[in-house]
């Protein structure tokens, strides 16, 4: 009679089910994905959640979503991006769309953006606007940030001239 | 599963807990000042049905974080510019606050400490998120603290608003 003593017995259906057939691998497995889960998502795509009204509507309050760290390693931010602005971290970041570059002057006039003299198109801004701000010329590093809800008073919306250092990434979704 | 695993998973278990032991005993003069800070936060939260003696007290333990020449300068968007000197005005204004406010929670975040090379002072750079009780909006504020080692106790003898992003 032949028999194979060195055969494993078969495991449950629950234990392959949670463990897999070798939990060795599992585990190993466990260890990978939570590694890659904490460098994507401290280091890559930082998880956002959007609260208040100054991006509408863009943008809507309690939204998730993702900020790309990676976005500006080769490049500089450009006119248009939505960006996500720390303060002394990353906990609490303002997320605002850049309407000015570095040297350029930024002013409001009858609500239009105004940059180096010109009326600036901006398709995503909708509702209604009288914002009046006298022309500021930005320093080398500086980038003017302004929500999309413009039709909140210029008083209680929060805009600001960010440095390059401030700015963590693009708004990805 | 192989030996070899389970003694590197040991290893590194007990090297965390190792870790984590010598942190909890021996903390760095950063870690106490970012406790000592998120202890004042908390000091600083308060409810509207608090009673009096509750609110004299919780005003008091705001005190036990500074030094008695304390200054303290604020000037917050929509809430004016307010200047405290020493700990008695400070007490008195802590006073103040609980008893015409409905309540009110305040949270740091991102505590960024400097200690420096003598190690008997420090600054530390944070972020504050304030809201009034039932109250969906919220303030937020980066401050600046300058604390002093006294009688082994990090004291706050210098607290600012910092208006890094300005319009």
């Amino acid at each position: 009679m032949d028999t194979n003593v060195n055969a494993l017995p078969s495991p449950s259906w629950w234990r392959m089910v949670m463990i897999g057939r070798r939990p060795e691998w599992t585990l190993v497995r466990i260890v990978l994905l939570v590694a890659v889960c904490w460098v994507v998502f401290t280091r890559i795509l930082l998880p956002i959640r959007v609260d208040g009204t100054s991006m509408l509507p863009t943008y809507k309050d309690h939204g998730v979503n993702l900020v790309n760290r990676l976005a500006y390693r080769r490049r500089d931010p450009e006119r248009g991006d939505v960006v996500a602005v720390r303060t002394t971290g990353v906990h609490i970041m303002f997320m605002k769309r850049i309407i000015g570059l570095p040297g350029e002057t930024v002013a409001f006039h009858n609500g239009h953006a105004v940059i180096d003299g010109k009326v600036l198109s901006e398709p995503y801004v909708k509702g209604p606007c009288d914002w009046e701000w006298a022309p500021e010329t930005l320093k080398p590093d500086e980038y003017f940030c302004v929500g999309d809800n413009r039709s909140m008073a210029l008083a209680g919306h929060f805009f600001f001239k960010a440095p390059r250092s401030r700015i963590v990434g693009k708004v990805l979704l | 599963m192989k030996k070899w695993v389970w003694r590197l998973v040991v290893v590194m278990v007990l090297a965390g807990l190792g870790c984590w032991g010598w942190r909890v005993l021996f903390p760095s003069p950063e870690q106490v000042i970012r406790k000592r800070l998120n202890h004042l936060a908390n000091a600083a939260c308060f409810s509207g049905n608090e009673g009096a003696l509750v609110k004299v007290a919780k005003a008091q333990a705001i005190t036990s974080f500074c030094t008695p020449d304390v200054e303290i300068t604020l000037d917050i968007p929509g809430y004016g510019h307010h200047e405290i000197n020493g700990i008695a005005e400070l007490l008195q204004q802590a006073a103040a606050a609980r008893s015409y406010r409905e309540g009110c929670n305040v949270q740091f975040f991102d505590i960024v400490v400097n200690v420096a090379p003598d190690q008997n002072s420090a600054i530390a750079d944070l972020t504050a998120k304030g809201s009034v009780l039932n109250d969906k909006d919220f303030n937020v504020q980066e401050l600046r603290f300058k604390l002093r080692k006294v009688e082994g106790k990090w004291l706050i003898y210098h607290a600012e608003t910092v208006h890094a992003l300005t319009p």
